[in-house]
C-alpha cells in the first residue's frame, strides 16, 4: 500500500489529500467533524452536488486516529490552473464560488475560503472541489474569504475586462491572488465609475493599507446576514457584467484565412478523422488547438480532449461555443507551449506543471511545427523529444518552407533553418516516434503524420534511423 | 493615503455610521477553523461594504420599478444573453 499527500494540500487544519495506490483520498479531521456532520445533514451537501455545484465524495469506512471520515471524491480528469483559463473560464469559476457562497448561507453554512484553485473543469463546467471549505454560520461573522475572492477573482478579471486580457498572467506571479493596491494602480480612471469596483477595489485596497501594521486586535462590526447577502449580490453582479471583447488577437480568425482552400480543409479533417479511427487513444491533447475544430473531431467520437491554444481569444470562444452546445469532453485552456505552465508554490510542489500533469495517449499538434521551428527557434529533434513526453501517439501537421504561413515567418528575417525540410522532419521525429503514416493534404504543400513513439524493444528490434 | 483616498475613507466612514446604526457594537466570535488571513483592513470595511452594497441593491430595485413604470424596460443584450449562468434558479 502505497500512501502520498499530494503537495497542494496543506495550508487547512480541517483535513488534506492523499493518494493510496492511486485512489485520491481526503482524510477529515477530528476538529473539522461538526462542520462536516452539519454540510452532510443541512441538506447543502445535497443540493450543491444536484446542482453539480460540488464534487461529489463517497465516505470510504477506514477511520481512525486523528481522522473522522475518509472521503473518495469523484476525480478530476485534467487539473487546470487559474492562469491557463480564459476570461469567461474565470468569470464563470468567480459565479460557482458565489453561487455557492449563497446557498451556503441559506443552510445555515458559509464558505471559508474563496480560492480559485478550489474550483475546477469537470465534464465542461466549473465545479467546487473542496469540500471542507464549508464552516457553520454564526450570526454577526463576517465573510473571512472576501480579501481571497477580491483578489483571486474580481482583480484578475477586473484588470483583464478594463486594461488588457494578459493581465490575467499576474496570477502566475501571485498564487494567493493579485493584490487590491497593484490591481488599483494598474486599472484605468473610468473603472472607478463603477460604484461596485469603487468599493471591492479602490476602497478595499485604501483599507488594506490604513491597517497594513495593525498588530492589536480589530473591533470587527457584527455583519447581518441580510447583508452578508447583499455584499454577496453586488460581487455577483459587478462580475457577471465585467466583459472582454475578443477583437483583433491573432489567431481568432485563422480559420477564415487563407491558409486552405475549402477542399484541402475538408481534406485535412478527413485525414485526421481518419487517424484518429485508426488510433483510437482514450484522450488527447490538442496543441495550438486555435479555436477548437480539429478537437471537436475527437470530441464527436467520444474522446475527451483538452485543446491547448496560445490565444486568449480561441480559448475563450471555444470555451463558450462547448458551454452553449453542453459539450462535456472538450476543456479549452491556455498555454504558451514554448513557455509552459511549471511547477510552483511551496516546494516547487504545490500546483504542478504542464508535463506533470500530462494525462493523455494521443497529442494532436496541427499547424504548430513552423511556429515551434521557426518563429521561436526550437530544433525538429526536441520538439520531437517534447512530444514523446506527453504522449504515445501523435497526429503532426509539417508545414513547408513553401506554405504561404511560414513564407510569412520567413519574410524579414534570416533563414537560419536548413534542416527545416520534409526529409529533416521525419528524421528527426523518426528517432522518436515510428512514422505508421504519411499524407498529403490536398491543394496544399503541407504533410499530415499518424505516429507511435518508439518503445525500448521495438526500436532495438527496428532500429530506426 | 493620498489626500483624495482620505476624503474617501472619512465620507465612507461617516455614511457607514450612518447607515449601519451599530456603533460600538463588535462581532468577538472567533472561528478556530478561519485559516485564511482574512486581512484586517479587508475585515473592517467588509461590513461598509456590505452596507453600501444594500443601499445600491435597494436603489436598483427601485430603479428598475421607475424605469418599468416610465415604459424604459431594458431588455437583456446578446452579451447579457451570453453569459453561462442564468440566475433564475436560485
Amino acid at each position: 500500500m502505497i500512501e502520498r499527500a499530494l503537495g497542494s494540500s496543506f495550508r487547512d487544519p480541517s483535513g488534506y489529500l492523499f493518494e493510496r495506490d492511486g485512489v485520491l483520498l481526503r482524510q477529515i479531521q477530528r476538529c473539522y467533524a461538526p462542520h462536516y456532520d452539519s454540510l452532510m445533514t443541512s441538506g447543502l451537501y445535497t443540493e450543491l452536488v444536484d446542482r453539480s455545484l460540488l464534487i461529489p465524495h463517497e465516505e470510504v469506512a477506514d477511520t481512525g486516529g486523528e481522522a473522522y471520515r475518509t472521503l473518495q471524491p469523484e476525480r478530476v480528469a485534467f487539473v487546470s490552473h487559474p492562469f491557463e483559463w480564459s476570461f469567461s473560464q474565470l468569470q464563470d469559476a468567480a459565479l460557482t464560488t458565489l453561487r455557492i457562497a449563497r446557498t451556503a448561507l441559506r443552510h445555515g453554512m458559509i464558505l471559508k475560503d474563496a480560492s480559485a484553485y478550489n474550483v475546477q473543469f469537470h465534464r465542461g463546467a466549473p465545479i467546487f472541489i473542496d469540500t471542507l471549505s464549508f464552516e457553520k454560520y454564526e450570526e454577526g461573522a463576517p465573510w473571512v474569504a472576501y480579501r481571497q475572492f477580491c483578489e483571486h477573482f474580481l482583480a484578475p478579471l477586473a484588470l483583464m475586462s478594463y486594461r488588457d486580457i494578459r493581465l490575467g498572467q499576474l496570477l502566475r506571479v501571485h498564487i494567493d491572488g493579485i493584490p487590491l493596491d497593484l490591481t488599483r494602480a494598474l486599472l484605468p480612471r473610468r473603472a472607478w465609475l463603477s460604484v461596485n469596483l469603487f468599493m471591492h477595489i479602490w476602497l478595499h485596497a485604501g483599507y488594506q493599507r490604513r491597517y497594513r501594521n495593525t498588530s492589536e486586535r480589530v473591533r470587527v462590526r457584527p455583519i447581518g446576514k441580510k447583508s452578508l447577502e447583499n455584499l454577496i449580490h453586488s460581487l455577483e453582479s459587478l462580475v457577471g457584467k465585467l466583459r472582454w471583447r475578443a477583437a483583433g488577437t491573432e489567431w481568432a480568425e485563422y480559420y477564415a484565412g487563407d491558409s486552405y482552400t475549402e477542399s484541402g480543409s475538408d481534406d485535412k479533417c478527413e485525414i485526421v478523422a481518419r487517424y484518429l479511427d485508426c488510433a483510437k487513444p482514450a484522450s488527447i491533447w490538442d496543441l495550438g488547438a486555435n479555436t477548437g475544430a480539429f478537437s471537436r473531431l475527437a470530441i464527436e467520437r467520444g474522446i475527451p480532449t483538452v485543446a491547448f491554444d496560445v490565444d486568449p481569444a480561441c480559448v475563450d470562444r471555444s470555451y463558450r461555443e462547448a458551454r452553449r452546445a453542453g459539450e462535456t469532453r472538450l476543456l479549452p485552456l491556455l498555454l504558451d507551449l514554448t513557455n509552459p505552465s511549471p511547477a510552483f508554490g511551496w516546494a516547487h510542489a504545490e500546483r504542478a506543471s504542464l508535463i506533470e500533469r500530462r494525462s493523455a495517449d494521443l497529442v494532436m499538434a496541427l499547424a504548430l511545427i513552423h511556429h515551434l521551428a521557426i518563429s521561436n527557434n526550437v530544433p525538429l529533434v526536441r520538439v520531437a523529444d517534447l512530444f514523446a513526453e506527453l504522449a504515445d501517439r501523435l497526429i503532426v501537421e509539417f508545414v513547408p518552407k513553401c506554405d504561404p504561413k511560414v513564407q510569412q515567418l520567413l519574410a524579414n528575417r534570416e533563414d537560419v533553418f536548413p534542416d527545416y525540410t520534409r526529409e529533416g522532419f521525419e528524421v528527426a521525429f523518426g528517432s522518436r516516434f515510428e512514422i505508421e503514416e504519411r499524407t498529403p493534404i490536398r491543394d496544399s504543400e503541407r504533410t499530415l503524420y499518424l505516429m507511435r513513439r518508439w518503445s525500448a524493444d521495438s526500436k532495438r528490434a527496428t532500429s530506426p534511423p | 493615503m493620498g489626500s483624495g483616498d482620505r476624503w474617501l475613507a472619512v465620507g465612507a466612514a461617516v455614511a457607514f455610521e450612518f447607515v449601519s446604526g451599530a456603533a460600538g457594537a463588535s462581532w468577538s466570535g472567533n472561528s478556530q477553523l478561519a485559516y485564511v488571513d482574512p486581512g484586517t483592513g479587508s475585515f473592517i470595511l467588509q461590513a461598509l461594504v456590505a452596507a453600501l452594497a444594500g443601499i445600491v441593491v435597494t436603489l436598483n430595485i427601485y430603479w428598475s420599478k421607475i424605469k418599468g413604470f416610465m415604459g424604459f424596460g431594458s431588455k437583456p443584450t446578446d452579451a447579457e444573453n451570453s453569459n453561462s449562468f442564468d440566475s433564475a434558479d436560485d
